[in-house]
């Protein structure tokens, strides 16, 4: 619950009387946006300003519109072009969004428009960033199933039974040693290895994400790569792996397992005549 | 893309960490658009920045929506990526360098083999071309009154009337008179300056360090001159590698004689002078260059003693074999990792957040040269004049074998 002194404050501070809201409305927006934050210093730590507006522009006001396009207009097209790195694509994607954010869909008899969802959090600009982003991998994905079926078919293969999978299991005990390896990571660790190998983001792209120097970054990834080998080489070490099988554990890829089942499966059908498999 | 070297994460770390994405482990709810933007954006409170990466650290889509909402930055560096020295276009530069390679032999082949010419024609070869110094050549062209000149002196007057050419005279008199300089002779069409490609040697002349520009400053022609209108020095005397016969006569109209015989005593003065420092001066290179040439041939010589290295996070330089460190300046918020003066002439830095200077001058201008690469360059080195090795702090490589003009990913 926020304040009343505090809400006649923010209120007359955020211009929100300018975008069409009315105090009532606005402590409710506040309240939606602290979500039970009852400090007074997160409460003011948002963007009260960018609340009022996107508050304003939900309600349909017409000056908060204005204001809204003026501010964001270009930004929007810009973040799509960005996201898509394509201009007909980036333009059809912003226009979908500005249909969301003006409210296509009604509940109740009421317009709902996509920035009541708003908080205050981060900027109103790096939050429709972010809707957009997150729409853009959405339709990714399902872009991405739909071409697959298409060439799918093309190829006469739509079917074909699904591919086997190649059954290619780690050790057991080296999976345990480096599950409990990993386990004893930071979230920020984990992070910082899932986007840098799994994902392929380059040093500055983590560093950017983070908040911090891209060397800052580089040094972690180093410490984690060789706080990793230790510790699990200790764990393989303490079951009774020698120092020598425990090394060689730890440098087998699943992957490479899988292809050489895979190339063994192979050499077995030719030694007995049968067509090889793919 | 392929797989980026793995170094020091075990195999089977990787393997792990990628079949505990998304199904492998519960990542829960995805976080909304609110608390990703606020997390981009280091707006987030340390338990929900915690949760948010204990998420991201399991969650693909949810770091590709945290990357795509990154900044633009790097498409920037694409762009400059197809671009040299100073922006230009990498396929000017290909034939800037094409241009400013042919000057210097030629230029090396006047300078080793003097001797293979008369003391009389090398006498002949000093004339007087303008008591004026190319940058005010360049304001003359750039005011169209040049342009034609040439035109007619080279009897491509077809297209030009008398009038226009009378006219045309009229308006180079006024711009010289205008500077207070006498009226020379009309400036000699490129060809007449007995270089090839020396409109596109200028535009690298143009580009590249003083010391450069001066050593291909005749093959350069109008085009170099162009390019630094704003240098000014005193009137000069320009040594011109062409027969007599086909050397321009001056001309010189009636209320600028006095200023010109004036300009001539004066050329002839630093004729003088020139052919002292020229005596002085033991090998006969000097006989045929200018006194910029010489002293700038005298300071490379000196600079070219000098050793460079990084002490201290500081690019230093050592002119006494490293008895002695200076440090080197360098643009403000570089910070140098990396240096290489293995070319004699050029310094080439590697710096933090991906930059890339380069020398010509010893350290005292540095150029930036933009790539694709990523990170911090740690390392750059060039094996020769042409082939070049950068690598960076993101485990990068890149070569070059142009000089450093274009950078390719290895």
């Amino acid at each position: 619950m926020v304040p009343e002194d505090l809400a006649q404050e923010l209120f007359a501070s955020s211009r929100a009387q300018e975008f069409g809201l009315s105090l009532a409305g606005f402590t409710r927006a506040l309240e939606r946006a602290s979500k039970g934050a009852v400090s007074e210093a997160a409460i003011r730590a948002l963007r009260l300003e960018e609340l009022a507006l996107a508050q304003g522009c939900a309600a349909g006001n017409e000056h908060a519109w204005d204001v809204f396009l003026v501010r964001y207009r270009e930004k929007l097209y810009d973040a799509a072009r960005q996201v898509t790195r394509e201009e007909s694509s980036a333009r059809e994607l912003a226009d979908s969004l500005y249909a969301d954010l003006f409210g296509t869909r009604t509940q109740e008899g009421r317009r709902v428009s996509k920035l009541e969802s708003y908080s205050g959090r981060g900027s109103l600009d790096g939050w429709l960033r972010t809707v957009l982003a997150q729409e853009w991998v959405n339709r990714f994905r399902k872009t991405k199933r739909l071409v697959s079926l298409e060439e799918q078919e093309e190829a006469g293969a739509q079917f074909a039974a699904a591919a086997p999978e190649v059954n290619a299991v780690m050790d057991p005990a080296v999976s345990a040693a480096t599950d409990q390896a990993l386990a004893e990571l930071t979230a920020e660790d984990r992070y910082i290895l899932a986007a840098y190998y799994l994902d392929e983001r380059t040093l500055a792209q983590v560093a950017r994400s983070l908040g911090v120097h891209e060397s800052t970054v580089s040094r972690k990834v180093e410490r984690l790569g060789k706080k990793l080998r230790k510790d699990i080489l200790e764990r393989l070490l303490r079951a009774g792996r020698s120092r020598r099988q425990a090394e060689e554990a730890m440098e087998v890829d699943v992957r490479d397992l899988a292809v050489d089942v895979r190339n063994q499966l192979k050499k077995q059908a030719r030694g007995q005549g049968l067509p090889a498999p793919d | 893309m392929t797989e980026k070297p793995n170094t020091g994460l075990p195999k089977s770390a990787l393997s792990r960490l990628r079949a505990q994405q998304g199904g492998g482990a519960p990542a829960g709810e995805h976080p909304d658009a609110n608390l990703l933007a606020a997390f981009s954006e280091q707006a987030l409170e340390a338990g929900e920045r915690e949760q948010v990466l204990m998420h991201l650290g399991r969650c693909a889509d949810c770091r590709e929506i945290v990357a795509l909402n990154l900044p633009a930055v790097e498409e920037k560096s694409f762009v400059e990526e197809k671009r040299g020295w100073l922006g230009l276009r990498p396929e000017l530069m290909r034939w800037g360098i094409v241009g400013a390679s042919a000057a210097v032999v030629v230029a090396a082949v006047l300078l080793v083999k003097p001797e293979l010419e008369s003391p009389r024609a090398i006498q002949n070869q000093v004339t007087i071309a303008k008591p004026t110094d190319r940058a005010d050549q360049a304001v003359g062209e750039a005011s169209g009154v040049a342009r034609e000149a040439p035109k007619l002196t080279a009897g491509v007057a077809d297209r030009a009337t008398e009038k226009e050419a009378k006219k045309a005279d009229e308006k180079r008199r006024d711009a010289a008179s205008e500077r207070g300089y006498p009226m020379a002779a009309p400036p000699p069409p490129p060809s007449a300056l007995g270089v090839s490609g020396g409109s596109s040697g200028g535009v690298l002349g143009g580009v590249m360090s003083p010391k450069v520009e001066e050593g291909t400053g005749r093959a350069a022609g109008a085009a170099a001159a162009n390019e630094s209108k704003d240098m000014r020095t005193t009137p000069a005397v320009v040594a011109q590698s062409q027969p007599q016969a086909n050397a321009p006569v001056p001309v010189f109209a009636e209320e600028d004689r006095m200023q010109a015989s004036q300009a001539k005593t004066l050329a002839k003065q630093k004729v003088d002078e020139d052919r002292k420092m020229m005596a002085a001066d033991s090998n006969t290179v000097a006989a045929r260059a200018t006194k910029s040439e010489v002293s700038g041939r005298r300071f490379q010589l000196a600079a070219a003693t000098r050793t460079w290295r990084i002490a201290g996070g500081k690019l230093q330089w050592s002119g006494d074999g490293g008895a002695s460190w200076t440090i080197a300046s360098l643009p403000d918020g570089v910070k140098a990792m990396a240096v290489d003066a293995g070319v004699p002439g050029v310094v080439w830095v590697g710096a933090a957040s991906g930059m890339v200077l380069r020398s010509a001058d010893q350290g005292a201008s540095w150029t930036p040269v933009k790539g694709l690469w990523r990170g911090d360059v740690v390392y750059l080195k060039f094996q020769d004049a042409v082939q070049g090795t950068l690598r960076t702090s993101n485990h990068e490589e890149w070569f070059s074998e142009d000089g450093g003009m274009v950078w390719k990913r290895r």
